[in-house]
């Protein structure tokens, strides 16, 4: 049996979380479109998660991306790993580009 | 506060600052784009402009329940004293974005927007509770859900009055109505949030009410804000009797 701290241990069962979420995420995405247009708009979610994180909690962020990006490359695993990579990277840079320059401000 | 200030508040402090108009039509099309999803074409095909129309319908639609949601809140805020502002909710409108996508339009979350309550300083000089509170905040949210539960009403009066086609005022009453329904949601920072977080009761009176009258509406025909009061009340009533009371 794990011995298991939920205190300490938060973020590897967020981490599970979101590398199930990525890979449901992927294996309900019916084709290559729908999958990269998911993955972009993740990567926008997690690009305020960032932002808003970038000064406090970064690691726990950084694991959570990790783990989703697991997900759903295992999920999508008939994509191309490249382009979900790109998507992927591309949404968090956007997401973080539209908070940091105060572009719009969101909740 | 005599009328006149009112006007004049209104005429000071309504309108949109121009990141406010960028936020909310950010909203209106994501939200559009959601709501139109399942309108590009007929059943399982695609068809660029017949999509395109639709979402053009729905940017209409969308903007009008959403303007009426932020004018209810931004008329209440200056009544208090305060200013109210709404900013996009990142996180809810990725996530209706992203059901819509994955669900193909089954799942339809409109919940986007946040409201913020700012304090006019020479407006609320000699105010019990200077400051704004959870108090004044839950009413001035409150205002948005229930200015569209009312323009709801009010579109439907239009349309039995033959001056709008029913298709349109279907939509846009059902529209309405479904908004209201995302924004009474008790998640952070949706409008039930700032209810819920201020008095539970009040929170199932009002939201219990609502519920009343689309059951009312949808399975009995009733359009009727008396009757959905009262069976909100009753609801009211049975939540506090077995579980506010317990708590």
């Amino acid at each position: 049996m794990l011995d298991t701290n939920f205190m300490l241990d938060w973020p590897e069962i967020a981490a599970l979380l979101f590398l199930f979420a990525g890979l449901f995420m992927a294996l309900f995405s019916g084709s290559p479109f729908t999958l990269y247009t998911v993955c972009f708009l993740t990567g926008l979610l997690f690009g305020r998660v960032w932002y808003k994180y970038r000064k406090k909690e970064s690691i726990p962020v950084f694991l959570f991306i990790v783990a989703f990006f697991l997900g759903f490359i295992l999920g999508g695993i008939w994509a191309n790993l490249r382009l979900i990579s790109l998507f992927l990277l591309a949404g968090i840079l956007a997401g973080y580009w539209i908070h940091a320059k105060k572009i719009i401000r969101t909740l | 506060m005599s009328f006149r200030n009112y006007l004049d508040k209104v005429k000071r402090y309504f309108w949109f600052s121009k990141e406010e108009w960028l936020s909310f039509w950010i909203a209106v099309f994501c939200l559009a784009f959601i709501y139109s999803w399942t309108s590009w074409g007929p059943a399982g095909q695609f068809n660029l402009e017949t999509g395109l129309k639709n979402l053009a319908i729905a940017i209409i639609l969308i903007g009008l329940t959403l303007f009426v949601h932020h004018s209810g809140q931004r008329l209440t805020a200056l009544w208090f004293g305060l200013r109210a502002e709404q900013k996009i909710w990142w996180y809810g409108l990725l996530i209706g974005l992203i059901l819509t996508i994955l669900s193909n339009g089954n799942i339809k979350v409109l919940a986007a927007t946040g409201t913020l309550a700012y304090m006019l300083p020479v407006h609320r000089l000699g105010a019990f509770r200077y400051g704004p509170g959870v108090n004044i905040l839950a009413k001035i949210v409150m205002a948005g859900p229930i200015a569209n539960i009312f323009f709801a009403g009010i579109i439907k009066t239009i349309e039995w009055m033959g001056i709008i086609s029913p298709a349109i005022g279907e939509k846009l009453f059902m529209l309405n109505l479904m908004f209201a329904f995302w924004n009474f949601f008790p998640i952070p920072p949706l409008d039930g949030s700032k209810i819920f977080y201020y008095s539970r009761n009040i929170y199932m009176l009002i939201f219990g009410t609502y519920a009343s009258y689309v059951v009312l509406v949808h399975f009995f025909e009733v359009y009727s804000y008396i009757y959905s009061l009262l069976l909100g009340i009753t609801i009211w009533l049975i939540y506090f009797i077995f579980v506010e009371r317990k708590l």
